[in-house]
């Protein structure tokens, strides 16, 4: 990781934790940081071109259609 | 000296011949229980004196002639997040609040003690069904039967230990992105996650709200459709439950695979890391089911793999819901691999989790039509055979493709039966999907295949020789 890159993902790991009070130790919050380029991955990979005018699946039925 | 039965169905025919009494079964049953509490740590709870209690209730019904049916007198298991009335609900957690459940049935366990089932105790599991056993918190961690150095999968490791390892006939696990498939392909049985809606999740601790199930895991599958027949239901206590008709599960076991339309799902044996040994057991499945009448053909699910991190962007901001109070003050009681997931969940976006679920309706329109013109879908269960218990790295875990996420994100019923063993003797596993509300077709190739098949025969060693003195 880059030093811009750890900056980034320290401040958004630091804001998002503050954010939902969720009190962490300083190792697990390294690793947060650490992994945080995975979480944002695993976000990318979300944004598909095929959904971009997509409805979510936001009220679910079992029912075949 | 007198083998016990290794399936429901076998018990139940013994209990109605007068081999054996449900009484008998379920004593030498518990003791095994106890005696590989160290060894394979299947349980958390023995329920001891309320399982022979009604196992001599069974024993009376049927004397006097009062039968309810397949289950009557059978020994299963529960799994240790689904609510009863003998035993408390514990998650495999010290965050639970034992009040939550107590003294009272879920709907899943109601209906098997209405159908005479005996219930022999609550099953281990990964705690609050996510993560990986972390021996910090104190609880049993269940130990793959083939091999007590591999994992048996999870979330139900418990019920997948237990029924392998000849403890109990049949039992209960749920499934939010496998968990009740990937326990059952590793520990060598059968297993069914329904469709979304099917069975009643009444009584049980959430995980993730949209894509909760409860079902049956059991040696076979002919097995699992008597259970099934039991559990599958509506129930106004559940609000995701399906007010829709419920066929018999066992009325298209005839055996037969003539003319069965197949799909072998193609992204999913084009995956790079898919382990060769689990790819070519599928195959050779395939291709005798081919042999057998059926017709296999692949085919294309364009986002299949998409399916990944659509779960993982589901399921965790689900679960985080649920946990939020509890990792603001009580975090410290969690299992050290819990509370990296979980707490990972407050670092998707409303928009994140939305754009999950616009990626899960593509994927729902994708399987529809792959199943157009099939009866079934097939693949493996999982990418990789079972691993060595040790340390976990999440986001290793993440990386590698869930083979069984994707059906929960749909709905759809899947089932995963034993399809062979690698070179180290470990079970793999064969998964079967089909369309919405379409569990008896599903069941159908399950129990045709363990026909064409020994591999759901196959007993651990620590299994073998239990017997009745």
């Amino acid at each position: 990781m880059s030093d811009e890159e750890l900056a980034f993902s320290t401040a958004q790991v630091d804001s998002f934790l503050k954010a939902a009070k969720l009190p962490v130790s300083q190792t697990e919050r390294e690793w947060f940081i650490k992994h945080y380029p995975d979480l944002l991955q695993i976000k990318e990979e979300l944004r598909l071109p095929e959904v971009r005018y997509g409805s979510p699946v936001l009220i679910y039925s079992a029912a075949p259609k | 000296m007198t083998d016990l039965p290794q399936t429901i169905a076998e018990a139940g025919e013994w209990l109605r011949n007068g081999r054996i009494t449900s009484e008998t079964l379920t004593g030498a049953l518990l003791e095994r229980c106890h005696a590989t509490s160290e060894t394979i740590s299947a349980f958390i709870t023995i329920c001891d004196e309320s399982a022979l209690a009604a196992a001599r209730q069974a024993d009376q019904e049927l004397a006097s002639g009062q039968d309810r049916g397949p289950l009557h007198g059978i020994p299963i298991g529960i799994k240790d997040i689904i609510a009863t009335k003998d035993a408390p609900t514990t998650a495999n957690s010290r965050v639970m609040d034992l009040k939550w459940g107590a003294g009272w049935d879920a709907t899943v366990t109601a209906k098997l003690r209405e159908a005479g089932a005996v219930n022999l105790g609550k099953l281990g599991l990964m705690e609050y069904a996510i993560g990986w056993p972390d021996p910090a918190t104190g609880f049993p961690i269940p130990k793959n039967p083939w091999n007590p150095a591999y994992s048996p999968g999870g979330s139900s490791s418990g019920t997948g230990t237990a029924v392998a390892g000849g403890l109990i006939l049949g039992g209960l696990g749920t499934d939010t992105g496998g968990s009740i498939r990937m326990p059952s392909a590793w520990c060598g049985i059968s297993g069914i996650k329904p469709t979304f809606g099917r069975v009643s999740k009444y009584g049980c601790v959430p995980l993730g709200y949209s894509l909760d199930n409860i079902g049956p895991m059991a040696r076979t599958v002919y097995d699992c459709a008597l259970m099934l027949d039991v559990l599958a239901g509506y129930d106004p206590h559940d609000p995701c439950s399906a007010d829709k008709p419920v066929p018999a599960m066992t009325a298209m076991l005839d055996g037969s695979l003539e003319g069965v339309r197949i799909g072998l799902i193609k992204p999913f044996f084009d995956y790079e890391y898919l382990d060769p040994e689990t790819k070519d057991a599928v195959l050779g499945a395939a291709s005798q089911m081919g042999a057998a009448g059926a017709l296999v053909k692949e085919v294309d699910i364009p986002h299949a793999l998409a399916s990944n991190a659509a779960l993982w962007a589901t399921m965790v901001p689900e679960a985080y819901t649920y946990h939020e109070p509890d990792l603001q003050t009580k975090f410290e009681l969690y299992g050290k691999y819990t509370l990296e997931i979980l707490r990972q969940g407050a670092f998707y976006t409303a928009s994140d989790y939305i754009q999950a679920q616009r990626v899960r309706e593509l994927l729902r329109e994708e399987c529809y039509t792959a199943l157009a013109d099939f009866d079934v879908l097939i693949m493996p269960t999982t990418a990789f055979a079972p691993p060595i218990n040790q340390g976990f790295e999440i986001f290793e875990a993440f990386k590698r493709v869930n083979y069984t996420g994707l059906w929960n994100l749909t709905g759809f019923p899947a089932l995963s039966v034993n399809s062979g063993f690698n070179r180290e003797g470990l079970p793999l596993g064969l998964q079967i999907i089909g369309k919405p509300l379409d569990e008896p077709m599903v069941l159908k190739v399950g129990d045709a295949y363990q026909r064409l098949t020994d591999w759901h025969l196959q007993i651990p060693e620590m299994a073998k020789g239990a017997s009745l003195v």
